[in-house]
């Protein structure tokens, strides 16, 4: 199973904010999306998850075109996200937060909700034993009951990836997850990353910081002002000059 | 959650029903005015849920619960049928009203939601009396026959106090529940409900289908026990009296717009006369809002929540960041 | 043929009070967001004012009396704004709801001061004959003023200082207060122009079609339609939509009935927040 994003542009008034943007993303691969800061990174995950139009191109899973489908139907069919600046309610607590994540494979009707019949307190059972499990290989039990503004920001962003694997996705966007995260968070979510890509998820990570690129990613697409600059894996990519250029602004010397 | 803990505002409810039944069995002005708060209790339910629970500015609930009242009087009085048949219709005929309308304007912003409202109970007041003969115009329609197993004064107070534990045990279930989260997302941030997978739009037009229905159930409570109903009974200034009690109450908890509606009755109890009503009302809504944005029971549960953060400042050094970061974002 | 430009002609007359009700409304939703429901009430309370002041002092202390009372209203509902932007969850729809009630407040004020019966001022005994239909000169005053006004406002948000700083700050209130922009104070001067051209609104809807203590609210849902039926860019556009409403009302008042001519702002309203790109404007916020 792949996610593919082919020759995708994504405008805005005047501003093309991304334009011949492909890449694919196998199940499984940890794929890293790299680049200055407005090369259009967090625009192509808006195009993916559906959050923006898109003036060109297609995105499309296993072949079948995303196009038309809402975004809330595309996170539900497989494909989640993180925001780059985490989006929470901050008097909700962890354990709340978290378990919103799993709507996808909640009991969600209305009736259900207001009657309680047996089959959906059993669901309700079951997520909260599932998202229980989810908080403590994350390292996040001791403060599953706390609000997520009585927290560091560091430990609000594993909420947020908390919350994007519970629905068990097939490709998990990460957009900048280890920012403000300490040594040993990071290293916690190194070890979480590779073992959803083992069990078989595709991982979509944007991220500043290239150790740790290098530590996680197989490939590595090279963004630079919307259009993929690079590809290859994270060696071969910081050994070409254009890389040095278009982070530095200089001639690498 | 254990089904103690989540039915806990239904319990109190319920404790305080009893106490004050065993006050007022005998005496028939109280039993009056104990229906009359249970009925606006219903109302500004129906703008908790809408309101308080969902996000969505609805100016018109009281149009909601004239649809109500006027499904029963229009069934009972001209087609001499069951009140029973008119307590369906008055639960289901809103719903189907207000679902459309919110799926229209799903897409819209709660601003746009809000004005819509507003277009909608203005376009009511105007239909109800037009309505000729089928409504009774401006005169409005008398002679609502009175509910067959609750015709005293002290059943027909413990139906309408039932009715309101229903709608009590209901939402207590609908807050912890998939549904009931979706909600609390869809109000808080928008995106990031559609980034949990949440269908925005189906959650928002339920939402206020379901706030309809209870509006329309109080609107069947006040035909048959005023047995008259006209445009001006529940028109737009009953909309903002109850706005304001559930404002007043606390728009989010389940016992709040009770509390309010109890609490604004008994004082406008002593208001001289119909015209100033809306003076006053829009007065204290004003005076509240600027004053107390949360309620009562709101700022209440606020102050507690934050109380232990405040005062412990080891919490406070390591919240700085996040906090910081919060608000910078909200006021992006 | 005659009967309908004779309706049209009046179309025009009630037009140009939305159209001047539709300014305010836009001019504020731009700067501030949200929408301000009480803008009919100011218009009804200066129509009130300036009846039964007039009555008392004679009319040219009415229209003052009125005008200032509309000022003085919409004042109210300044400093209410204010005190709600400075909480920090600024809920747009606080605003809504507080001039929803401040709306109910006036319509009961004007109720309890005045009576329920509605109220006209009919000072022109004779009418111009124009193209064999008869005219009150009253069109002719509602007409030139709304023109002159069209113009005062242009020149207003386009050619002095006050105009260019209100745009900046309704395009980017950051940017605008980091320039040194009094953003509160031009917001509270946007609400005391919004009373006066509400006030002089009402006084003509006075001279014309008379009004009552209950008509503020479909005023003020005329202005709202007539500020969105076109875009929300400017007073021109604002009149436009107000001539548009208030012709089509009086046509299905003549033809069709009285409520079903009511219920024309409201069509108006619905149909272009449900269908169009300005009503997507007010959905999205302002001009994104």
């Amino acid at each position: 199973m792949s996610l593919d994003v082919d020759n995708v542009a994504v405008r805005f008034g005047g501003v093309t904010a991304l334009q011949e943007a492909t890449l694919s993303l196998s199940r499984g691969e940890i794929l890293a999306v790299i680049g200055p800061n407005g090369s259009g990174k967090s625009t192509l995950f808006n195009a993916i998850t559906g959050f923006v139009e898109l003036a060109e191109g297609d995105v499309s899973v296993d072949g079948k075109s995303l196009k038309g489908i809402d975004a809330h139907k595309r996170i539900a069919g497989g494909i989640s996200r993180t925001f780059q600046t985490p989006r929470i309610d901050p008097s909700a607590t962890v354990e709340d937060a978290t378990l919103a994540g799993f709507h996808p494979r909640a009991v969600t009707g209305v009736w259900s909700a207001l009657f309680r019949p047996p089959f959906m307190r059993r669901s309700e059972r079951e997520l909260r034993q599932r998202c229980r499990q989810l908080l403590a290989d994350l390292n996040l039990s001791s403060v599953a009951e706390q609000a997520l503004n009585a927290l560091p920001m560091g430990l609000v962003r594993m909420v947020d990836i908390a919350r994007a694997m519970a629905a068990e996705p097939n490709f998990l966007l990460l957009d900048e997850p280890a920012a403000g995260l300490s040594r040993a968070e990071q290293k916690i979510f190194v070890d979480q990353v590779r073992r959803l890509a083992q069990q078989g998820v595709g991982i979509l990570l944007v991220e500043h910081n290239f150790r740790l690129v290098k530590t996680l990613a197989d490939r590595v697409v090279v963004l630079d002002r919307g259009k993929v600059l690079l590809r290859g894996t994270a060696d071969e990519v910081s050994s070409r000059p254009e890389f040095v250029q278009a982070y530095l602004g200089t001639r690498a010397s | 959650m254990t089904l103690l803990q989540r039915q806990r505002p239904t319990l109190l409810l319920v404790t305080s029903v009893l106490l004050v039944t065993l006050t007022i069995h005998n005496r028939v002005v109280w039993l009056d005015t104990s229906v009359v708060i249970a009925i606006y209790s219903l109302l500004a339910l129906s703008v908790g849920i809408s309101y308080g629970y969902g996000g969505i500015l609805s100016v018109a609930q009281a149009a909601f619960a004239s649809i109500g009242a006027y499904a029963t009087a229009i069934v009972t009085v001209r087609y001499g049928l069951p009140s029973l048949l008119g307590l369906g219709l008055a639960l289901i005929l809103p719903a189907m009203v207000a679902y459309p309308l919110a799926r229209l304007m799903s897409r819209m912003s709660p601003l746009a939601l809000a004005i819509a409202t507003l277009v909608f109970g203005q376009a009511v007041d105007i239909g109800l009396r037009e309505g000729g003969d089928f409504t009774g115009g401006y005169i409005g329609l008398s002679g609502v026959p009175p509910v067959p197993f609750a015709e005293s004064p002290l059943a027909f107070h413990a139906l309408s106090w039932f009715a309101v534990v229903v709608v009590s045990v209901l939402l207590c279930n609908l807050t912890d529940s998939g549904f009931g989260r979706a909600v609390s997302t869809v109000r808080a941030d928008t995106f990031r409900a559609v980034a949990d997978g949440v269908d925005v739009a189906r959650v928002r037009s339920t939402v206020l289908a379901l706030s309809a229905s209870v509006a329309g159930l109080g609107g069947w409570l006040y035909a048959h026990h005023i047995s008259y109903i006209g445009p001006d009974s529940l028109g737009p200034s009953v909309s903002l009296s109850v706005m304001l009690m559930a404002v007043v109450g606390g728009a989010r908890s389940v016992l709040g717009p009770i509390l309010g509606a109890a609490l604004l009755t008994l004082i406008f109890k002593f208001v001289p006369s119909q015209e100033v009503q809306g003076m006053f009302y829009g007065g204290a809504l004003i005076a509240v809002l600027v004053l107390s944005p949360g309620g009562m029971l709101d700022l209440n549960r606020t102050l507690r929540a934050n109380l232990p953060r405040l005062l412990s400042r080891r919490n406070a050094v390591a919240a700085a960041p996040a906090a910081e970061c919060m608000a910078e974002r909200s006021a992006l | 043929m005659h009967e309908l430009l004779e309706l049209t002609m009046r179309g025009v007359l009630l037009g140009v009070t939305y159209g001047l009700l539709a300014f305010p409304i836009s001019l504020l939703f731009i700067a501030t967001d949200t929408v301000d429901l009480a803008v009919g009430g100011y218009a009804v309370l200066a129509g009130a004012i300036a009846m039964f002041g007039g009555e008392a002092y004679g009319p040219a202390v009415g229209i003052a009396l009125g005008l200032l009372a509309a000022i003085a209203a919409s004042s109210i509902v300044g400093c209410i704004s204010l005190a709600l932007s400075r909480r920090p969850k600024n809920d747009p729809l606080a605003l809504v709801l507080a001039s929803f009630g401040f709306a109910l407040f006036i319509d009961s004020f004007v109720l309890t001061s005045f009576g329920k019966d509605p109220f006209i001022r009919q000072p022109f005994a004779e009418f111009w004959t124009i193209f064999g239909m008869r005219i009150s000169p009253q069109a002719g005053i509602n007409v030139a003023i709304g023109l002159v006004l069209v113009l005062l406002l242009y020149i207003l948000l386009y050619r002095t200082a006050w105009g260019r700083d209100m745009r900046a700050s309704a395009t980017n209130e950051v940017a605008a207060k980091l320039a040194g922009i009094p953003v509160r104070r031009l917001q509270f001067g946007t609400f005391m122009l919004a009373g006066a051209l509400a006030g002089l609104a009402g006084i003509l809807v006075l001279y014309t079609a008379g009004m009552d203590f209950a008509s503020g609210m479909h005023l003020t849902l005329a202005g709202f339609g007539a500020a969105i039926v076109f875009g929300l860019n400017g007073p021109l556009r604002g009149l436009l939509g107000g001539l548009a409403i208030g012709i089509v009302e009086t046509i299905s008042a003549g033809y069709a009935s009285g409520a079903i001519a009511t219920l024309v702002p409201l069509a108006f309203i619905f149909g272009v927040l449900t269908f169009s790109a300005s009503g997507r404007q007010v959905a999205t916020g302002s001009r994104a």
